[in-house]
């Protein structure tokens, strides 16, 4: 009786086991609180600005924006340990001969008024500016915040974000990972490498394009484009590859499940989108979104108004606008390659990559 | 979909993963007629457990493959027709269970391996379009002023959004609530008041669909939390033309209340985090679930409205679209809180109530998903797959009936213990898949330690298997066929205090 009845508590012992840890988990609840919603996110551009603003106040009270009373080179370590120094527009910047021989600091620049950096430095900790932020050549910034504008010289680079409260204006060469906003404008030139940047208006280049006068379109119905078309629901469904010819008017959204080029000189009154690769002709303009799971590239002058979005690359050739003043909009993709005198309005997404090169002489034929 | 060498390499070490997993069964159910030639089928129906021959027993050597197919022809003829039919059933339904496996491992190694598809997420600036957010809502009285409040809160342009709360024959104070807040906003909260007409959540929806013209209709369960940029998230995608409907992902809230609430909280990790994002990856059918989510109006309109007759409004309107040519995509950042059910009564009404839509879904729309030209091959399978989820619980129990009567009826499978064993593995293998892929979730979210509870999820697996068996069946079978589906709601559990 006794080995039955050991065998049964046994056997018993052993079916119970498997579930020892989900009967322990459910008394003790190591681990039963709701997965983190970020309830109060809404994709504010100007968030690391603000904590970092935050962060500057509550240390600074009384010395931002007081250039008169402000003392010169004050110095100090705060009490998370930061060093920093508090500055003013005369003030030459008081590095260290360690840091001047290592071309490396770790100390806080605020300064009450401009600032005007040494080139050839890497400034590991944030820099803030009551005024503006002046960088010297090759410089390698963590993260900076000004007030007004921010220069960035040649071959510089910034490691984390910078915001400006007007404009920010980026010399050739210049590295940008991070995020990179400004309230006004952001003016990237030739061979600048960029990841996020937001601002009402975004030059590539140095001039701005303006909206091309259109030849006279002649409007397509879905029978112009092939039979296997569909009509409906306010969009044209192109089951296989398609060409549009120039100059065509097409009033619908548009899905085309294979390639899709648009010819030149074309109006689309509605969104695009192409499943495989999407070319867009030389002064075309679509008045609602353009997407592809693929590739899509722009010819010289293509106008868009509403969001250009791949999954993989996107190419702008150059005198491209993307949205509009009033009306700005987002480019998305892995890799974005910009030529110059290009220009968007709104937020510049690139996952990978963003490159900036120069308009070559000649039209690039897609 | 992207086929690559590692592609390849990834689905063909899932296929050796699941075959291995469930050769413990299948090759079983076949060693009969491959391995073990006993004579007690001959007998049959005399033959019993105690006449059979041990496979020690038998004259039967491994040497012997050259004879397997002629002795299993030979078997075949001897063997009663209705023991035959038994077990081509049951390796039918082995073959299902198999597919289904794959599916599951696939996804999960998608999700752990592959490249993650968010397409419209980083579309934060632009001139966005219309919205209206419709909320049903029938006897809301604990949480449609917390719902109010939070989209009054949202990051939209104000004359873009309308709210329209749904007030759906309320008997208690939902709709003086809800009047009462619109007093305040006017121009944003246009609520509508039914008291006649169908019942039901799509009948709601079709008749707040039916009062607004935006261009863009958001839905919203009345015990959702949305948060401040949700609803830009949300109609992101809308601005790829193709897209027809979206879905965000499903937090539960309540998740310590106990075991219940525990065991839905990994139902929904694995559901979304793995199962739909996979399946937005792998650009297959992710599926619009009715809620925190939303559809085009004119895509909505081409394909006919709301189907105020259907349960499960939300496979309906994915499958009609899908059909149609339209996607459904899902947006797994876009999170939101919700209230799942804390008894088992609710629990078991909600699931029944999701079977039988979803079985309605199925009946309609396979055939012409089957036909449909819009619709690629994989997401055919795809969408088929996901049409027979809920189909598979009474198949998967006719297979553990099959298996336990071949046993007994002599057509043993294995002998003594192992029988046991490949009964039982034979019901949780092919789930397996799905344990695998919740704890794959559990693991993305970073909650190591719930993962624990997958050990007693069985138990919450097996009420859904009877749940929806009975459902299903009450389908199937000619006394439940042909039964109007009635709407029940689910039960709310926020005190008032919760809300303020």
């Amino acid at each position: 009786m006794m080995v039955v009845t050991g065998l049964f508590i046994f056997l018993l012992g052993w079916l119970v086991l498997p579930f020892l840890p989900g009967i322990i988990e459910i008394r003790k609840k190591t681990d039963a609180s709701p997965l983190k919603v970020v309830q109060e996110y809404d994709v504010d551009v100007h968030y690391f600005a603000n904590v970092f603003r935050g962060y500057v106040e509550q240390h600074f009270p009384d010395l931002l924006g007081n250039t008169q009373d402000t003392p010169k080179g004050m110095q100090g370590k705060l009490e998370d340990g930061t060093q920093y120094y508090l500055l003013n527009q005369k003030d030459a910047i008081p590095l260290q001969e360690s840091e001047k021989q290592s071309k490396i600091t770790r100390t806080m620049l605020v300064s009450v008024d401009s600032l005007k950096l040494p080139g050839a430095m890497s400034y590991l900790t944030e820099l803030y500016a009551s005024d503006s932020i002046h960088g010297g050549k090759e410089d390698i910034f963590r993260a900076l915040l000004a007030e007004k504008d921010i220069e960035i010289e040649q071959n510089s680079m910034l490691l984390r974000w910078m915001h400006a409260g007007k404009s920010i204006n980026v010399k050739p060469d210049s590295v940008l990972h991070g995020r990179v906003s400004a309230d006004q404008s952001i003016h990237l030139t030739n061979n600048c490498h960029f990841e996020r940047l937001y601002a009402p208006t975004i030059l590539f280049g140095n001039s701005i394009p303006r909206h091309q006068e259109q030849a006279k379109l002649k409007e397509l119905s879905p029978e112009d484009l092939g039979s296997r078309i569909e009509a409906e629901g306010g969009r044209w469904l192109i089951e296989n590859d398609v060409d549009i010819p120039d100059n065509s008017l097409i009033n619908s959204n548009l899905v085309v499940v294979g390639q899709l080029r648009i010819g030149k000189g074309c109006r689309i009154n509605g969104s695009v989108k192409s499943r495989r690769r999407l070319n867009v002709g030389q002064g075309t303009e679509i008045t609602g979104s353009l997407v592809s799971n693929n590739d899509i590239h722009c010819s010289e002058n293509c106008s868009i108004a509403g969001p250009v979005v791949s999954e993989k690359n996107i190419y702008l050739d150059s005198r491209s606008i993307v949205g509009a003043a009033e009306k700005p909009t987002t480019i998305s993709a892995e890799e974005i390659h910009i030529k110059t005198n290009t220009v968007a309005y709104g937020s510049v997404w690139a996952r990978q990559k963003g490159v900036v090169k120069e308009a070559e002489g000649r039209h690039e034929t897609l | 979909m992207l086929i690559n060498t590692r592609t390849i390499r990834r689905t063909f070490v899932t296929i050796v993963c699941c075959l291995f997993l469930n050769l413990g069964f299948s090759g079983i159910a076949v060693s009969k007629e491959t391995n073990n030639p006993v004579i007690e089928s001959t007998n049959y129906p005399a033959a019993s457990a105690n006449q059979t021959t041990s496979p020690a027993d038998t004259q039967y050597s491994p040497n012997q493959h050259s004879n397997d197919i002629a002795f299993f022809f030979e078997v075949e003829r001897e063997r009663h027709w209705a023991v035959a039919t038994m077990l081509y059933a049951l390796l039918a339904i082995v073959a299902i269970i198999i597919v289904y496996t794959i599916r599951h491992f696939r996804f999960t190694l998608n999700r752990l391996f592959g490249q993650q598809r968010h397409p419209y997420l980083d579309i934060d600036v632009a001139d966005w379009p219309t919205v209206t957010v419709l909320i049903p809502a029938h006897n809301e009285e604990k949480v449609i002023q917390t719902i109010l409040n939070a989209l009054l809160d949202v990051d939209y342009p104000k004359d873009r959004l309308t709210i329209t709360p749904i007030n759906d024959r309320s008997t208690d104070k939902t709709g003086e609530m809800i009047d009462e807040i619109a007093k305040q906003y006017p121009d944003i909260i246009k609520p509508l008041h039914r008291d006649s007409g169908a019942e039901g959540k799509a009948a709601a929806l079709k008749a707040g669909s039916e009062s607004v013209d935006s261009e863009i209709l958001l839905v919203f369960d009345a015990d959702y939390i949305p948060g401040k940029g949700l609803i830009k998230q949300l109609v992101a995608p809308f601005f790829d033309p193709e897209v027809g409907a979206m879905m965000g992902r499903v937090v539960p809230i309540n998740v310590d209340k106990n075991v219940l609430t525990r065991f839905l909280d990994l139902e929904r990790s694995g559901g979304y985090q793995v199962d739909q994002q996979a399946r937005m990856n792998m650009q297959l059918v992710p599926q619009y679930g009715g809620t925190v989510g939303g559809v085009r109006s004119s895509a909505l309109n081409s394909v006919g409205g709301w189907d105020e007759n259907s349960l499960a409004e939300d496979t309906d309107i994915t499958y009609r679209l899908l059909i149609a040519g339209w996607k459904t995509v899902y947006q797994n950042r876009s999170e939101c809180y919700e209230e799942v059910p804390e008894t088992w009564p609710i629990r078991i009404n909600q699931l029944k109530r999701w079977a039988k839509g979803h079985n309605h879904s199925t009946a309609i729309h396979s055939m012409p998903l089957m036909t449909s030209r819009r619709v690629s091959i994989l997401e055919k399978i795809d969408g088929l797959l996901l049409l027979g989820v809920y189909v598979m619980s009474p198949v998967l129990l006719l297979g553990w009936v099959l298996a336990i009567s071949l046993f007994f009826l002599g057509e043993h499978l294995m002998y003594g213990i192992i029988a046991i064993l490949a009964v039982t593995s034979y019901g949780t293998l092919g789930n397996f898949a799905a344990f695998f892929e919740i704890a794959s979730a559990l693991r993305i979210d970073g909650r190591r330690q719930a993962i624990r509870l997958l050990s007693i999820n069985i138990f919450n697996f097996l009420v859904s298997l009877i749940s929806t068996s009975k459902a299903t069946l009450g389908q199937m079978l000619p006394f439940g066929a042909g039964k109007r589906l009635h709407w029940q709601k689910t039960a709310r559990y926020r005190k008032k205090e919760d809300t303020k």
